[in-house]
């Protein structure tokens, strides 16, 4: 019962290969993706990793959800000893780092875009993102230095 | 024959700035991430999108992936949040097949999570559990020693390679591939994802101290 079939080896051998023939079509580009993202890594060894924390998008609350649909999108990164929060809306990605400080901020995207933008004194910051390509904010302010993880607008 | 291999090594290593880990990795789990991708009848430029996210994200959180069953996890998680962002990111922007929409977007949100919660053989929805059961099996695979691994992927090839051929390629003799092929099926079976289907108490019980995150961000 617990196995459903996995008991004998040829089942559980068809079911790998049908398995593995239906995701045979996309294969080719997540593969070529993985074997591109490597490129990134230790990059940012020095800086500060601030993870994603809270994604309204992905808030499957009932009450938040509908208003996660039609409003913009907020979005929080952690790090150790600093945080960012942004919001996405009509296009604009608008945002605020945690401890405030002024210091510039590096829009980076995972097929080579490249942008700089000016953190203010109380820390805001905005900037357009780029379609179709993940980013990850790279902030050297006078508190501190960090990077998001990657994030796709 | 390597019967000690453990994917939690070659993470580390790969986090250790191995590169010809990374690839190990990438390999070995890009069937489990178009599966969850696929799950969600992406079509193809959103699957390069969702792939293109939860690598990039991956390569910066291996660190943190030090106990067995993480990485599967990490890579289901993640990559179902993605395609949950893509679907509601899009929805403000263009219309949606409104069934493929309900059966992945609306099962994902209300917290169907086949592989890490268990899903149960005796649950209605029969796509669901065709999708957990891939998604298991392709995990276990992943975990198997390359000679294994090896041997199961070209007893897939179609049409079928004679032991001759199978031989050759791998250069192992013939009177090998059948023992061999036996062990790696018994340990696939014994690969948590496999061995702990559809008993959620076994489930349950290791859950608690994986950190496990409600949220769904897959960190």
């Amino acid at each position: 019962m617990t196995t459903q079939g996995w008991d004998d080896d040829d089942a559980i051998l068809r079911e790998v290969a049908t398995a593995l023939r239906e995701v045979e079509h996309v294969a080719g580009p997540v593969r070529a993706a993985g074997e591109a993202a490597y490129t990134w890594r230790g990059i940012d060894e020095e800086l500060e990793l601030a993870s994603l924390a809270y994604d309204s998008l992905l808030d499957v609350g009932p009450a938040v959800r509908a208003t996660a649909v039609d409003g913009g999108r907020t979005l929080l990164f952690t790090g150790p000893s600093a945080s960012v929060q942004v919001e996405h809306d009509s296009g604009m990605v608008v945002g605020q780092l945690i401890p405030p400080g002024p210091g510039r901020l590096t829009v980076e995207g995972g097929d080579g875009y490249r942008a700089e933008w000016e953190v203010d004194e109380v820390g805001c910051f905005s900037f357009r993102p780029p379609a179709a390509e993940p980013v990850r904010l790279r902030v050297r302010a006078d508190s501190v230095e960090l990077v998001t993880d990657w994030i796709s607008f | 024959m390597d019967e000690t291999f453990s994917v939690t090594e070659v993470v580390a290593a790969a986090e250790d700035g191995d590169e010809a880990a990374w690839q190990d990795i990438v390999g070995r789990y890009t069937p489990l991430v178009a599966s969850v991708a696929q799950g969600f009848r992406l079509g193809r430029p959103d699957v390069d999108d969702v792939a293109q996210t939860v690598w990039l994200r991956l390569v910066e959180h291996l660190g943190e992936l030090k106990e067995p069953r993480a990485l599967p996890r990490w890579i289901i998680t993640t990559t179902r949040n993605e395609c949950i962002r893509l679907f509601k990111a899009s929805k403000r922007t263009r219309s949606f097949d409104p069934i493929a929409e309900r059966s992945a977007c609306d099962d994902a949100a209300a917290g169907v999570q086949p592989l890490l919660i268990g899903a149960h053989p005796e649950d209605p929805d029969e796509h669901l559990i065709r999708a957990a059961r891939h998604q298991a099996l392709l995990a276990a695979l992943a975990e198997l020693p390359p000679h294994q691994r090896d041997l199961i992927l070209l007893l897939m090839e179609d049409p079928p390679l004679t032991y001759q051929t199978i031989s050759e390629r791998l250069d192992i003799p013939i009177g090998s591939i059948g023992p061999t092929r036996a062990r790696a099926l018994q340990r696939l079976r014994e690969c948590p994802e496999i061995a702990e289907w559809g008993n959620p108490a076994a489930e349950t019980s290791t859950k608690g101290g994986q950190g496990y995150d409600h949220t769904g961000l897959g960190r």
